[in-house]
């Protein structure tokens, strides 16, 4: 409320009478005699709103709030109680006031306020495609997952690849799980090292449609991918691309790569080794894959590795790690 | 039983947390008015800057900061490396790596020899062989390479130019799982709020902390040993000592010999802000080792600010923090100002003159009996999570 609104309502007490003015304006006779006796000591300044320069300790911490918002975006007709049932679901035990509480300084205590908030869009989350034309080497990755099957002593694998859409440098894992620690791995352990080594510049990262490692937590999984991005100095544009798009180009990448992986991997699962020393194995071979592996790119035979370099003018200086196995 | 703590760093810190929580009353005595040793964060809107201490290997202090409940991220570090002329080079040269891989067996089969020893939470008796300096070590044994592997993260931990450093200090802390693991380029361990978050929790839980307040006697009467300071004294039945004090302090001969023999290394940090925003963790593979010459920077962003701690051995002057800044710059990084520049006294060792063979084996042997005992990185390797071990193995055995 602002100070002069409060002068007038101490001033009109004065007049018409404490309790008639307090009940007229809806405030509590101690709410009156607080401001009165802040007048009194503090003049007019004093009935300025107070500023805590303070952080409370028991403040909701940073990842929570991103969750509660990401929550009320997906589900917007809800309220706090509600909330707070789905926050305990991904492991948050906070109070249902508390959740009310982030409401309220985000200013969505009342539902309308948060369907408008969730259908505003997000520039760094989108559902187009970028142009794939205008892209250059390093600029934009493509991350898809493949199943391999399930096998008895192995488990079930899934192949996890975070590609270079222009190089075809390609970020090959392996995984028994289908989460998004699994993608962050990937993406911190070797995408993010690798983007670093070749200066790529990444500004795109798109998502196939059927993807399923984002599950129920969607946005706070992409918002969680987006700083990690930001922390690393990159500003990078999420693409949730859908059937529909004219992808298949795409889509080949994808096969050839998957196609590369598995069939180099099918002796070695057949041959009974170990799940770790399959991830070795495919760890040099898509080593092999990014320095050795000639194809065609606008009719001249390059690696990709050579073919990112000379698209941008870049020295190869790779690390140590480059040459050598990583237990993951 | 009354305990006193010379040395409110990380060491002494961890030892009166651990003590109080036994039970034992316990004082600490700190000479500057401020707590935290080498833990020193700097603190400002949408930014934590680390000045001193920057990560922890995450094998043993996980189990300390989930007690403390304090929030930790383990990441990846990228490193890049410069040349002489500030181009972007190699660690090592491609050709040079599977001669690496060979060196790196070797020098492990080499070091097998002495693994009892270096495996130890805390120095102790010394093979002669490791008693030599570095280069040496590794010229002996034809391992040229190792020394270029090596020399980056020497630097990052203060040990100083690798003609000068004995190799029984350097192999201690980087045992062969450290050297792979740098190589691997593993994740390291980082404190979400920072370091000092951890000297808070600690201090929480510390009753009796005296700031500003140096100890200038420590001298046994009886079964006691008695505390001086400038403004009064006062008589303990154990003092523990976690940082190298000045000569005459101690009145203990082998103390005070010791006291006197350890050295420390110079150093200091120069913390930026600048505009860059993609820049990782970079070292000056000419100047590695060499004193007044920029060693390496870290950078940390946050919040869309990017800030940079550069690293150097010297004496903080205006001369020194300039050339820094110049080689940051000649980098093609754009500062935008000086943050701070700190000075520091790290790696307590002892030089190749001083040094015995014996000289850590008779201190651990006189803490056996003596009442005043010496702690921390004192006896044992700087890193974080190692000071852990030590400490609580300390704990344990002694209280």
């Amino acid at each position: 409320m602002h100070r002069d609104l409060k002068f007038n309502i101490i001033s009109e007490g004065q007049k018409m009478g404490i309790s008639a003015t307090c009940e007229k304006y809806n405030i509590s006779r101690t709410i009156y005699y607080r401001w009165l006796s802040r007048y009194k000591t503090l003049g007019i300044k004093g009935l300025d709103d107070i500023e805590k320069k303070f952080l409370p300790i028991n403040k909701t911490k940073p990842e929570i709030v991103s969750t509660i918002l990401s929550l009320i975006r997906n589900h917007p007709d809800y309220g706090p109680r509600a909330i707070k049932y789905l926050l305990e679901e991904v492991g948050y035990d906070i109070s249902e006031s508390a959740v009310y509480n982030v409401m309220k300084r985000n200013n969505l205590t009342t539902k309308s306020m948060r369907i408008k908030y969730s259908t505003k869009k997000d520039k760094k989350i989108t559902r187009s495609y970028p142009c794939f034309d205008d892209l250059k080497s390093g600029e934009c990755w493509l991350f898809w997952t493949t199943h391999y099957g399930d096998y008895e002593s192995l488990g079930t694998i899934y192949e996890y690849t975070i590609f270079d859409y222009k190089s075809r440098v390609a970020c090959t894992r392996l995984y028994n799980t289908l989460s998004p620690e699994c993608f962050e791995d990937l993406l911190t352990a070797a995408a993010i090292p690798i983007a670093q080594t070749l200066t790529f510049d990444i500004k795109h990262l798109c998502f196939f449609e059927e993807h399923s490692i984002k599950g129920k937590l969607k946005d706070s999984f992409l918002s969680n991918i987006n700083s990690i991005f930001q922390n690393n100095g990159y500003e990078v544009t999420m693409h949730l691309l859908k059937e529909e798009d004219p992808l298949t180009h795409l889509k080949e990448l994808r096969k050839n790569h998957t196609h590369n992986c598995l069939s180099f991997l099918m002796p070695f699962i057949h041959k009974d080794v170990s799940f770790n020393s399959l991830k070795i194995h495919l760890q040099k071979h898509v080593r092999a894959y990014n320095l050795n592996h000639k194809s065609l790119y606008s009719g001249e035979l390059y690696t990709p590795v050579e073919y990112h370099l000379k698209s941008t003018g870049t020295d190869l200086i790779l690390p140590l790690w480059a040459y050598i196995d990583r237990k993951y | 039983m009354r305990v006193a703590i010379i040395g409110a760093g990380f060491s002494g810190m961890l030892t009166a947390y651990m003590i109080e929580k036994k039970g034992i009353d316990v004082t600490i005595f700190e000479k500057q008015e401020h707590i935290g040793g080498h833990c020193r964060t700097l603190l400002g809107k949408d930014s934590t800057i680390e000045l001193g201490t920057v990560f922890c290997f995450s094998e043993h202090i996980k189990e300390l900061l989930l007690e403390l409940d304090v929030a930790y991220t383990e990441r990846f570090t990228y490193r890049n490396f410069l040349d002489e002329h500030y181009s972007k080079v190699e660690h090592l040269s491609r050709e040079n790596v599977s001669a690496l891989t060979d060196e790196l067996m070797r020098l492990e089969q080499i070091l097998k020899k002495y693994s009892t020893a270096l495996n130890d939470v805390n120095y102790g008796q010394i093979h002669e062989q490791l008693m030599v300096p570095l280069s040496d070590f590794l010229k002996d044994n034809q391992l040229d390479l190792i020394s270029g592997l090596l020399a980056p993260h020497l630097s990052s931990f203060g040990f100083g130019d690798i003609c000068e450093l004995q190799t029984y200090y350097a192999f201690n802390i980087f045992n062969m799982d450290t050297i792979h693991s740098f190589i691997r380029g593993d994740r390291l361990l980082f404190v979400n709020e920072g370091l000092s978050e951890v000297i808070n929790k600690l201090s929480q839980n510390i009753s009796d902390i005296r700031y500003s307040i140096e100890v200038k006697n420590i001298e046994t009467i009886g079964n006691q040993v008695k505390v001086e300071t400038e403004y009064g004294s006062d008589v303990f039945d154990k003092v523990l000592i976690t940082t190298k004090l000045p000569k005459d302090v101690i009145k203990d001969d082998l103390y005070n010999q010791a006291m006197k023999k350890i050295d420390t290394n110079p150093y200091i940090t120069c913390a930026y802000e600048v505009e860059n925003k993609n820049i990782v963790t970079t070292y000056y593979k000419a100047n590695l080792g060499k004193k007044e010459k920029i060693q390496f920077f870290h950078t940390f962003r946050q919040n869309n600010k990017t800030t940079l701690v550069a690293y150097a051995y010297g004496s903080v002057s205006k001369e020194l923090v300039n050339n820094i800044t110049a080689d940051i710059e000649a980098s093609g990084i754009r500062v935008k100002h000086l943050i701070t520049a700190k000075q520091w006294y790290i790696f307590p060792h002892l030089k190749e003159q001083n040094l015995t063979q014996d000289f850590y084996k008779e201190i651990l042997e006189r803490q056996q009996v003596s009442n005043i005992c010496l702690i921390g990185s004192l006896v044992s390797r700087p890193a974080i999570s190692n000071l852990y071990a030590s400490i609580k193995q300390f704990v344990a055995q002694t209280f």
